[in-house]
């Protein structure tokens, strides 16, 4: 796994990149927007973990250039503001997740180990099923002609389901995959979310994509 | 905080009806004033001009005595005193002739003796003719407040010491102080509706600028800071000029205002990156350290500093939130937030203090058909920040291999969070101030976790968005926070 760091900052720079390094990632550090971005244009990198606050330019500027040059990365974004406002730029522009300074390193870990097990970014830029359509980039689906609005979580799960057509899934192995967490057995937090997506995917609809399979979980797909 | 007490009556009434009690009292104060003094000089100049009327008709009536009648009887000198005494100034009077003892020439009284001996007597000691009050006179006079005499040596050739004699008492002053009472009484009484009348209709014309002002001011000056770029113009004020001064002097406060709280705004924002920035790099430097190649008071020393990096960092946050919190008018316009993923959202922050303490998060949802689509507006930064602060400090309380719970659910208008925890519950005398800033339990201090602003956020956020967070102890053991937040009705024009 190879992890580009984009962070003026040097203290701040060395302390991700060591930290990173431990962690047993390969690491790269670049200290201005421009070279970060054409490092990050050369697509070697498994994720990229950019700052908000550059000194040449705006880190949301550099994350809507590599999604506006299809550059299919993972972008962790990192920034000393908390305003809702710039948190809701930078996720628009591409990001795939965003943390506030200070934060736990621990944190950073998990928020990358969790964005690599989302899938494979280098997959495509969309996903299909029917007439059920996912941009991954622009982070927007589509069902026939009507846009869906989904919240971040609920793209995700749509996203998962998607990748695993056809495939019974664990509401165990929803809950690792999506949330990262382990759910107690009797939560409802899955069951939840899959109404949620039902009434935005499926209702209204003829065929119902999502599928409740009794005592199992849930599969995704047309039914044959 | 200021003391409230009950307002006082100044305090109540309307500035008109505080003017119109001034008139009225002013014109009140003027009809004493001059009822009291016409009367005080009614009193003192009535007594002279009583004695100078006397004075001058009985000498009248002598002179004309001794210059027209040859003889005198009864008739002749009551018809004389018909003609001479004024009845409007002396409404009873008694006129006779009495010779050098008292005793009536012309009359056949039987009192008059007494009194014409009096008279006599005082006659021969002045010169010619005196003047007294009556010290015992007739039952018809004595009730009069004036009862006067007076008596005049008359020349009658044929009766030496023959005195004319007049006696009568003065009600023209009386009856002059009932007038003047009545006309004050009545003139007051109708003074007084009159002022009353008037005083308010002057009080409303000097009120109604006042009032437009108020109107104007309202128009100009926003609620929040954010109204203020979209409030109508200040041209559309067509108004007297002390007015469209005064407007205008609103309308640039108006602007220092907003300008002050953009600086404060940017100020905020400055100090966030400036502050926060180099906190975030020694916290990260002391977390990344090869602490392998360390001696034990290093580690010790490296850990500490992470330790206490780390509350530093919270507590900036904390200050940072509380001052949007409090300036919360300013902040950008609500979003529409999804009840159930806020509740995920703060959740997913909390999972790693979860597992880092040992506690198992249990969470279950609102899943009613209706709670799949519930909403609440507001600001999701802050909102979460509530969640997570009531969920953090859940798992603080709680023992390891315990269990934290969640339960969102929605209840008529209202989207309600309950976090459950297996702590020790609050003492009692906690419950109420728990809320407060800096208020921790006493085990808190000691063992030194938190910083006891949490809890002071997440009541401030959850008032900032039009709702409450209670808490309650749990039987046998624990403490439930349960944050209501007004629900974002459906079919409601959803903020951006």
């Amino acid at each position: 796994m190879r992890i580009l760091v984009i962070e003026d900052n040097p203290k701040m720079a060395a302390g991700i990149e060591r930290g990173l390094r431990e962690n047993g990632y390969a690491v790269d550090v670049s200290h201005s927007g421009f070279e970060g971005e054409d490092l990050a244009a050369s697509g070697n990198y498994d994720a990229i973990i950019l700052d908000l606050m550059l000194p040449d330019r705006d880190g949301v500027e550099v994350c809507r250039n590599l999604r506006r040059r299809s550059i299919a990365v993972k972008i962790l974004m990192l920034t000393a503001l908390s305003g809702t406002d710039d948190k809701v730029s930078g996720l628009d522009a591409g990001a795939d997740d965003y943390l506030t300074k200070p934060f736990e390193f621990e944190e950073l870990l998990a928020r990358l180990r969790a964005l690599f097990r989302r899938g494979e970014a280098s997959e495509g830029r969309t996903l299909r099923c029917d007439d059920l359509e996912l941009d991954l980039y622009s982070r927007r689906a589509t069902r026939g002609d009507c846009s869906v609005e989904l919240s971040n979580k609920e793209f995700g799960l749509l996203e998962y389901l998607m990748r695993n057509q056809d495939r019974v899934l664990s509401r165990t192995q929803i809950g690792e995959k999506v949330w990262d967490m382990n759910f107690e057995p009797d939560s409802n937090v899955i069951d939840v979310y899959i109404s949620t997506l039902r009434k935005k995917v499926d209702r209204g609809h003829e065929r119902e994509l999502i599928h409740t399979v009794k005592g199992a979980g849930y599969r995704f797909g047309v039914m044959s | 905080m200021p003391h409230r007490g009950r307002p006082t009556l100044r305090k109540r009434l309307t500035l008109r009806a505080r003017l119109t009690i001034w008139v009225v009292s002013i014109f009140v104060l003027i009809q004493v004033v001059t009822g009291v003094g016409y009367w005080l000089y009614q009193r003192s100049a009535d007594r002279g001009l009583f004695n100078d009327r006397l004075v001058k008709r009985s000498m009248l009536i002598a002179s004309r005595i001794r210059d027209e009648y040859d003889f005198l009887d009864e008739g002749a000198l009551d018809a004389l005193v018909q003609e001479t005494l004024d009845p409007l100034e002396f409404d009873r009077f008694r006129v006779d002739v009495v010779d050098g003892k008292g005793i009536s020439l012309l009359r056949d009284e039987t009192r008059w003796p007494v009194i014409g001996r009096q008279i006599v007597a005082v006659i021969d000691r002045a010169q010619g003719y005196a003047l007294r009050t009556v010290p015992d006179a007739p039952a018809e006079f004595a009730a009069a407040e004036d009862a006067g005499v007076f008596a005049i040596g008359l020349p009658i050739p044929e009766i030496p010491n023959a005195y004319l004699v007049v006696l009568t008492t003065d009600t023209f002053y009386a009856r002059q102080t009932a007038l003047i009472l009545r006309i004050l009484l009545v003139g007051g009484l109708f003074g007084t509706i009159a002022s009353m009348i008037s005083g308010w209709i002057i009080a409303g014309v000097a009120v109604e600028p006042l009032r437009r002002l108020a109107g104007i001011a309202d128009k100009l000056v926003p609620n929040t800071v954010k109204q203020a770029s979209n409030r109508p113009e200040f041209d559309e004020v067509q108004e007297t000029p002390e007015i469209q001064q005064l407007a205008s002097e609103l309308h640039a406060a108006k602007v220092r205002i907003r300008e002050a709280f953009a600086a404060q705004e940017r100020f905020l924002s400055n100090i966030s990156h400036e502050i926060k920035t180099p906190i975030a790099t020694l916290q990260l430097e002391a977390q990344t350290l090869d602490r392998s190649r360390l001696p034990p008071e290093g580690m010790e020393f490296v850990e500490s500093a992470e330790d206490e990096m780390r509350k530093l960092g919270r507590l900036v946050e904390s200050f940072l939130t509380l001052t949007r919190v409090r300036d919360g008018q300013g902040e950008a316009p609500p979003h529409r937030c999804g009840a159930n993923e806020l509740v995920m959202d703060s959740l997913e922050d909390c999972a790693l203090m979860a597992e880092q303490h040992g506690v198992r998060l249990d969470v279950q949802l609102a899943d009613s058909e209706e709670a799949l689509d519930a909403a609440v507006a507001g600001d999701p930064e802050l909102l979460r920040t509530m969640i997570n602060n009531l969920v953090r400090n859940a798992i603080r309380f709680t023992p390891r291999n315990g269990r934290v719970r969640v339960l969102a659910m929605v209840r008529d208008d209202t989207f309600c969070i309950a976090v459950r925890d297996e702590g020790p519950g609050l003492p009692p005398e906690l419950l109420k101030e728990v809320f407060d800033r800096f208020v921790q339990s006493s085990e808190e201090t000691r063992r030194k976790r938190g910083h006891g602003l949490g809890l002071a956020i997440a009541q401030g956020i959850a008032e900032l968005h039009g709702g409450r967070i209670h808490v309650k102890n749990l039987q046998p053991n624990g403490a439930e926070f349960t944050a209501e937040l007004p629900l974002l009705t459906p079919g409601a024009s959803e903020p951006d």
